[in-house]
């Protein structure tokens, strides 16, 4: 482990369950057997995919798919992989608001649970953190720049979720999610 | 046409009649995994048969194939090895390689019969088919307009930038 770097690893499984409100995909959706293999790129992928598996070498076609209800939209949203759902992201608005809605994640949780991806935080640039998704065996550069943790070091995550401490002089504690951009600061119990 | 859960003489029967006034006869364990089918028999018992108004007698023949392959999973026989989850999903796999018209018929009469697996197998299925596809493939293929405004696009392109690399 480099000394000018932070390392640690978004745990997908036990805690899931409890902290699902605001970790949203922070994981990724990846699915078990490799299914969930993130492609290169958007326009590459598409080709590549039809290629290697069977049940998308057929295209769907607007003409039934168009009026698919947006309950079942949702219940689709929710087992794509996690990049893959990030861009899914950038089709409407409300897709784009989806991992905030509770019949969203109700079904995320029936989605089993993806391989823990692997975040490290550089000491010279603060605005990025780097994610290792397994699944993929890709790594993505995220924005980290909703959050200002120069005073503060990453010390735990579950979830999607990442813990923060602050080094001052009164120990201090946040929540933030990588993906929704959320933090909460938490209350001392003292 | 009849569906065999299982060899069991004894377990219960039930009828169901597609959109097509087609009937169908299975173990009441296959009607079982669709928790609309549990419900009902459950209110009505097993003598009157059930209309299934909203679905075709070729799709109800493949979902009640799902139900009695899946229902016979669950069972355990002395004579047999037990099905193993690998051949369960690629038995799955095979399953849903149809026709996206199928498919899209598929999706509906699970969602309507609420049969859960079913409907996460087909859903599964669709996200790996529309997953390497671009915002402007998927809004085409779910007839979805494209309410961003410019700014907001360029916002949200901006934040998700990573997730394109």
């Amino acid at each position: 482990m480099s000394s000018t770097s932070q390392e640690l690893y978004l745990e997908g499984s036990s805690h899931r369950r409890t902290s699902i409100g605001d970790s949203q995909a922070a994981a990724g959706l990846v699915s078990e057997d490799g299914k969930g293999e993130e492609e290169d790129g958007a326009a590459a992928g598409t080709t590549q995919m039809e290629a290697e598996q069977g049940d998308s070498a057929t295209q769907l076609d607007g003409g039934l798919w168009g009026s698919l209800p947006e309950d079942l939209q949702d219940r689709i949203l929710a087992w794509l992989p996690f990049p893959a759902f990030a861009r899914a992201c950038t089709v409407c608005k409300r897709w784009n608001s989806v991992m905030y809605s509770h019949s969203f994640l109700e079904m995320y949780r029936r989605v089993p649970s993806p391989e823990p991806c692997f975040l490290m935080f550089e000491a010279k640039d603060r605005s990025m953190c780097s994610v290792y998704n397994p699944a993929s065996n890709r790594w993505h550069r995220i924005p980290f720049t909703f959050f200002h943790y120069e005073t503060k070091f990453p010390c735990a995550a579950a979830g999607g979720l990442l813990c923060f401490c602050g080094v001052s002089a009164y120990p201090s504690l946040s929540v933030c999610n990588p993906v929704t951009r959320r933090y909460h600061f938490l209350q001392p119990c003292f | 046409m009849h569906f065999q859960g299982s060899p069991n003489m004894a377990e219960k029967r039930v009828k169901l009649i597609s959109s097509d006034n087609d009937e169908f006869e299975v173990d009441e364990a296959v009607a079982f995994e669709s928790e609309t089918l549990r419900n009902m028999i459950q209110d009505t018992g097993t003598n009157v048969p059930i209309s299934i108004p909203n679905v075709s007698s070729d799709i109800l023949a493949k979902v009640l194939e799902y139900c009695s392959y899946h229902a016979e999973t669950m069972e355990t026989h002395d004579d047999k090895p037990p099905i193993t989850d690998a051949q369960i999903r690629e038995w799955d796999a095979d399953f849903v390689d149809v026709h996206p018209a199928t498919l899209y018929s598929l999706i509906l009469a699970a969602n309507y019969l609420n049969i859960k697996n079913l409907l996460d197998l087909i859903c599964q299925a669709v996200a790996n088919n529309i997953r390497g596809k671009t915002a402007v493939e998927i809004r085409k293929i779910l007839h979805i307009q494209d309410d961003f405004t410019y700014e907001e696009e360029m916002e949200i392109r901006r934040e998700t930038k990573w997730a394109f690399d």
